[in-house]
């Protein structure tokens, strides 16, 4: 199926079993199934389950299967993000007051099925994906699969949960200020989110135009590669080959100083065990400044909210009064800034990208902490100075639209997973993951 | 259109003290550079 020998992919594992007749086309999803209704339902990862179009598909695909016909991604689960159109599923986008009936599907997810993949459901989120909790005041919070009394971290954690548990090997997600990285996070698997627009946002609900990504989940770096080969030709051979060409030259890291400096002790040891681990690598690892971060959700906040107002202003008239505190709060800052104030911050975000650009001369990756503190209780999140951490060191890489992901990281002191975000220049993604896999060869959890 | 215009109204007393911290830090960011290199190509 693939040239290269992937080692730590459930991806290929189920293919290699499916190939080699150990397991069914059914066998496999039906089992993804049973543990969506379990231990996906026990946590309050999905809204939907479904069973219909999925057996259906499953019937197609098992006839392709008998013809000898193998896709990349025959018969793989995936677990969608309620915010992604996906006929004939209404589109609700963690609301009870949202139906809408897509008129075709999103990009991805004809991608996705045309390459033999088979959605399960749909996942639980934060409400219109605008929030980093995924407590859904509706349908309640998705639970922490490491510690239930904490938080997922959304707003994509339902997709984050799926996969943390074993339900699906891969799942969607988007990502506008960290939705797809905090819940990855905090639940101890891969996020991943492309250079802005590399994944057609096409047929996800918008918030943001400036700042809106699809991202991927999964257990490994090796599954998000071959989901991204699906997307974009060649992909797993262009990575392959960035991975041949680092392995014979010094990786040259910066680290933002600012960023590590707002983080926990906790998180701090974390992420210097982190870097210890590439040191051993002989990698060059400099300290940087990048001393504007503390700008960084005052220059968002009027680009995302102004955006997300406009976009979803019929959505704020009709039902307001039946959204969220948080999230009601956020349209009306969203109506109430000055177009001026808006210019003036995209053209910060521009001086940003900029300044960027030159950092990326010098170095080949940045490396932060993903999240400055530890996954809080679901009982601590009302407090707004909590929220505003969640996205503090991630909501940066919206802003600038580079390649991003996260990866587990040596233990936090309260005994979950720590996490490191790394982060590479525009159109670099291949870079990015050739590095996240050469880290995963060094630490996994 | 007078429903959507009473949108607007509802909203900016409820969330104009945060507003204003927004709107002060982004003018203070945005003027930190003089009016020539705010009309420069990278603006």
């Amino acid at each position: 199926m693939f040239r290269y020998k992937f080692r730590k992919s459930s991806i290929q594992k189920i293919l290699d079993e499916l190939y080699r007749g150990v397991v069914s086309a059914e066998g496999i999803v039906s089992e993804s199934i049973r543990r969506a209704e379990g231990i996906g339902r026990e946590l309050n990862y999905f809204l939907h389950v479904d069973h219909d179009l999925t057996y259906s598909r499953i019937d197609k695909l098992s006839r392709n299967i008998c013809e000898g016909v193998f896709k990349p991604l025959t018969c793989i689960p995936v677990a969608v993000k309620d915010n992604i159109d996906h006929k004939p599923f209404v589109t609700r986008a963690g609301t009870p007051y949202l139906n809408i009936n897509p008129k075709m599907n999103a990009r991805i997810i004809d991608v996705l099925e045309d390459m033999g993949a088979v959605s399960i459901g749909r996942t639980n989120m934060h409400e219109l994906a605008m929030g980093a909790t995924n407590i859904n005041p509706h349908f309640g919070p998705s639970r922490n699969p490491l510690d239930p009394s904490r938080i997922t971290g959304g707003s994509s954690g339902g997709s984050a949960g799926s996969v943390a548990v074993g339900i699906t090997p891969i799942a969607l997600g988007t990502d506008t200020g960290g939705s797809v990285r905090i819940p990855a996070a905090f639940c101890g698997v891969v996020g991943f989110k492309p250079t802005i627009n590399r994944i057609p946002v096409s047929g996800v609900l918008p918030v943001s135009n400036t700042l809106d990504h699809v991202g991927i989940l999964a257990g490994n770096v090796e599954d998000i590669i071959i989901t991204l080969n699906t997307l974009i030709n060649g992909f797993i051979d262009s990575t392959y080959s960035m991975l041949e060409n680092i392995r014979s030259r010094r990786i040259r890291l910066a680290v933002i100083k600012e960023i590590v400096n707002v983080s926990t002790d906790s998180v701090k040891e974390s992420f210097s065990k982190a870097l210890d681990i590439v040191r051993g690598l002989n990698w060059e690892v400099d300290e940087v400044s990048f001393p504007d971060f503390n700008m960084v959700s005052k220059i968002r906040a009027p680009i995302m909210l102004g955006e997300a107002a406009a976009n979803l202003f019929d959505i704020y008239v009709r039902y307001g009064d039946r959204m969220g505190s948080d999230v009601k709060y956020l349209f009306k800052i969203g109506l109430s800034i000055p177009a001026s104030i808006y210019v003036m911050a995209c053209k910060v975000r521009r001086r940003w990208i900029t300044y960027f650009k030159d950092l990326f001369s010098r170095y080949d990756v940045i490396a932060t902490p993903t999240i400055p503190i530890e996954p809080p209780k679901i009982s601590e999140v009302e407090n707004i100075a909590t929220r505003a951490l969640l996205i503090k060191n991630t909501e940066l890489f919206n802003v600038i639209g580079t390649p991003t992901i996260t990866l587990p990281a040596p233990k936090l002191s309260i005994g979950l997973p720590g996490y490191i975000q790394l982060t590479t220049s525009w159109n670099n993604d291949e870079l990015l993951l050739a590095t996240s896999l050469i880290y995963e060869e060094l630490y996994s959890p | 259109m007078n429903g959507f215009i009473q949108v607007f109204k509802d909203v900016f007393e409820d969330v104009s003290r945060d507003v204003k911290v927004i709107v002060e830090a982004v003018i203070s960011k945005y003027l930190e550079k003089d009016i020539s290199e705010r009309y420069s190509g990278d603006e």
